[in-house]
């Protein structure tokens, strides 16, 4: 039984370094105590809290503003001019979501800022288009071309990944400072080609395995300023996902034949070819459900995995508690929103499904988050790195 | 009048920390920043500094170069200051307007619908002739080639039935007009494909042993199936499929490129919708060829009618619903229409 501990002669300073002194593991009832006595005093900085570091540690919540009518207005207007430009502005309709979505995302009373120039996501555009219509017309007009394409861009594609998450993080800043991704392209081509290949003679049981490397090169190549985020996942978790995700398929899959059976057999008046199309469109549609249900159910288990094991040391780590069943809701309602509107709930489902991720983390911020130091979002040295920026794209057309 | 802007966040370059200050518009183009103490802070110029277009209600952002970043909440009063001293945002302005946001809630939808409709389908006839010979050529040579090497045999039709064919339909050529293309037919034995002919855009057309067995030997019959491979020739249909899927995949990625996993799911049948919209058209094209030309060369009027009757005898039965998901018209409106067409 832990002793209570009486902190009623307590300064406003007394509780701020008994709290930053504890051991939170030890004593979690004290801990508790401490930290709602040090929220209700008349002391504690409510106003100014965001501007100051932690004592010990603070747990927010990730909030998003984004409102579905605000977004929609962008949205379409974007669009239309995306159409009436031929494509060429949807570059800066990227950057106008992203900023969007960025600033709309607010983490311990500080927003997300996206500073990537249009022109660098035109330039990725193009590539990515140009790569396209090669591998298109190389399709087209012979085979032996055609496996040569495959051949080169499957040995690129670890390059592209890099680049593109290099990109991705560069633009990314919070508090000013921008994120970082240091991945290099020999530990991608072993993550993203050979572990794959390799898999396939293990009968594909060491899959599981594969796809944790993948994920931990991804997010231990983090980094936040000076500080490197770190990511041990755990194999286990990718095993009991990845064959969870298995089953569930195999048994909605047999569940499904099954059901075919009768519902073909209770249609057996009907016209056959009634029947062959009845049933075709019921495959479809069983298959996209069985797709959804146990990719949902991987998706769920390895982010939360992720968010729980990774941090940023001394200055962050995470919490997520994505339910299954709040992702398959998510996912089942977005399509079918999205097929009876014929697209037009593209922004509803894009703000709801931020809002879903954002309600499902945590953040636990500590101390060391106010002493990172790094590239600010407009540094002038930022103009000495042209040269690694001409490299600098999320190639692709997304 | 000076306008003071409180809850204003400071973060100064190159560290993590923040800094609650209060912006104060001393003049049009001027302001200064203090801190909680009233201490100046920053004093600059609304020139030298870069002010982060409105969007949305998200915060305002100025950055000031090598000093640091100051987010502003945004309200009224604070974009009226930044909008009437800096370049207008034209972009945020076209997103705030009510009527335009109406306008393009229908151009778009409509403007998308004529594209994939009309735009596109013209945009491959050009592309089709612009393509040039040689690589309609090396196209041709290397997908025959690919096929052989896969799931075609060598016919089993005897040089003198082969022989007797070309003869035949080497007269058939000068009766199509001076605009039909140079063709080349040959035999083929295919289980895979079973019976079936095909045209390559370099004009070689391959009928396999099956389609002879199937139509059993007649030769108007044969012949009405070659006109409808002789159509896809004339038109450049390869090269125009080709163009048409590739633009549309193109498009669709583009235009709803960012999805996730399921709505590109959706985007995926859409495309495989359009396509088959697609080929389908071209089909009826290549039909109606064939249809055109049977008289000119004295076939019996409903040869092509009956051809497709034997085909749709080894085909599963159809109904209305499959029009999406086939790349091939019904079977029973080709017949109906070549039966239409050749009453006449």
């Amino acid at each position: 039984m832990e002793q209570e501990m009486d902190y009623s002669h307590y300064s406003y300073q007394d509780l701020l370094s008994a709290r930053a002194g504890i051991d939170v593991i030890a004593h979690p009832q004290r801990t508790q105590i401490l930290d709602s006595l040090i929220a209700q005093h008349s002391e504690h900085p409510s106003e100014q809290s965001i501007h100051q570091a932690p004592q010990g540690l603070r747990t927010v919540a990730v909030n998003f503003f984004g409102k579905t009518n605000e977004y929609y207005a962008i949205w379409i207007v974007n669009l239309l001019l995306t159409i009436v430009t031929l494509g060429i502005y949807s570059a800066w309709a990227t950057v106008r979501t992203h900023r969007y979505f960025y600033a709309n995302t607010e983490i311990d009373g500080h927003r997300f800022s996206y500073l990537a120039e249009p022109l660098q996501i035109l330039k990725g555009r193009i590539i990515g288009v140009f790569l396209l219509a090669m591998y298109f017309v190389a399709v087209a007009f012979s085979p032996l071309a055609a496996g040569i394409v495959m051949l080169l861009l499957f040995l690129a594609t670890p390059l592209f990944i890099c680049m593109s998450l290099r990109f991705r993080m560069r633009v990314s800043a919070y508090r000013n400072i921008r994120f970082n991704f240091k991945g290099r392209y020999g530990r991608a081509f072993l993550v993203f080609v050979l572990l794959p290949i390799m898999s396939v003679f293990t009968l594909y049981l060491a899959l599981p395995w594969v796809l944790k490397k993948i994920d931990e090169f991804i997010y231990s190549n983090i980094s936040y300023g000076d500080k490197t985020m770190q990511a041990e996942l755990d194999t286990g978790d990718y095993y009991a996902a990845s064959f969870g995700a298995f089953f569930i398929g195999l048994a909605l899959f047999l569940v499904a034949i099954f059901g075919f059976g009768a519902s073909t057999a209770a249609l057996s008046s009907a016209e056959p070819s009634d029947k062959f199309t009845f049933s075709t469109i019921m495959f479809m549609v069983a298959y996209v459900f069985v797709i959804l249900l146990s990719s949902s159910f991987y998706a769920a288990r390895i982010r939360n995995h992720i968010f729980n094991t990774m941090q940023l040391p001394h200055v962050a780590s995470f919490e997520s508690d994505l339910s299954f069943s709040t992702l398959v809701w998510l996912r089942v309602s977005n399509f079918l929103l999205l097929i009876a509107t014929l697209g037009f709930a593209m922004p509803w489902i894009k703000i709801r499904t931020a809002r879903v991720y954002a309600q499902a983390t945590k953040v636990n911020v500590l101390p060391g988050i106010a002493n990172i130091t790094g590239q600010s979002s407009q540094s002038s040295s930022a103009v000495g790195e042209e040269v690694a920026n001409l490299f600098d794209m999320d190639v692709g057309l997304g | 009048m000076t306008l003071v802007i409180n809850d204003v966040c400071f973060y100064p370059d190159g560290k993590s920390q923040s800094l609650p200050v209060s912006v104060s518009v001393t003049s049009e183009r001027q302001f200064c920043v203090y801190d909680a103490e009233q201490n100046l802070v920053i004093e600059a110029y609304l020139s030298d500094v870069i002010v982060k277009d409105r969007l949305g209600s998200i915060p305002r952002e100025i950055i000031v170069p090598d000093v640091g970043l100051l987010t502003i909440p945004a309200s009224a009063k604070v974009d009226a200051w930044l909008t009437q001293s800096m370049t207008t945002s034209t972009i945020a302005k076209l997103e705030s307007n009510t009527s335009l946001i109406l306008a393009s809630s229908i151009l778009v939808p409509a403007v998308l619908y004529v594209f994939f409709k009309f735009g596109i389908p013209n945009a491959a006839i050009t592309f089709a002739d612009y393509v040039p010979q040689s690589m309609v050529e090396i196209a041709s040579r290397h997908t025959l080639v690919a096929l052989d090497k896969s799931v075609l045999n060598e016919s089993a039709l005897s040089d003198e039935t082969q022989q007797q064919y070309q003869d035949q339909w080497a007269q058939i050529q000068p009766l199509l007009g001076s605009t039909a293309p140079e063709v080349n037919i040959e035999f083929r034995q295919s289980k895979t494909m079973g019976a079936n002919a095909f045209a390559l855009p370099n004009g070689t057309i391959v009928i396999t042993d099956e389609l002879v067995t199937l139509l059993e030997h007649n030769t108007d019959l044969l012949t009405a199936i070659l006109l409808h491979e002789i159509g896809h020739v004339a038109h450049k249909h390869s090269m125009r499929l080709i163009a048409e899927t590739m633009a549309t995949s193109l498009a669709i990625d583009y235009f709803f490129g960012d999805l996730g996993a399921l709505i590109e799911a959706f985007a995926g049948i859409s495309n495989t919708v359009i396509q088959n919209q697609f080929s389908q058209k071209l089909e009826w094209e290549a039909d109606n060829f064939a249809l055109a030309h049977i008289p000119a060369l004295n076939l019996e009027p409903d040869s092509f009618a009956r051809a497709m009757e034997k085909l749709a005898t080894t085909l599963p039965a159809e109904s209305n619903l499959e029009k999406f998901v086939q790349s091939h018209p019904l079977m029973r409106e080709r017949i109906e229409n070549a039966r239409n067409k050749t009453k006449l």
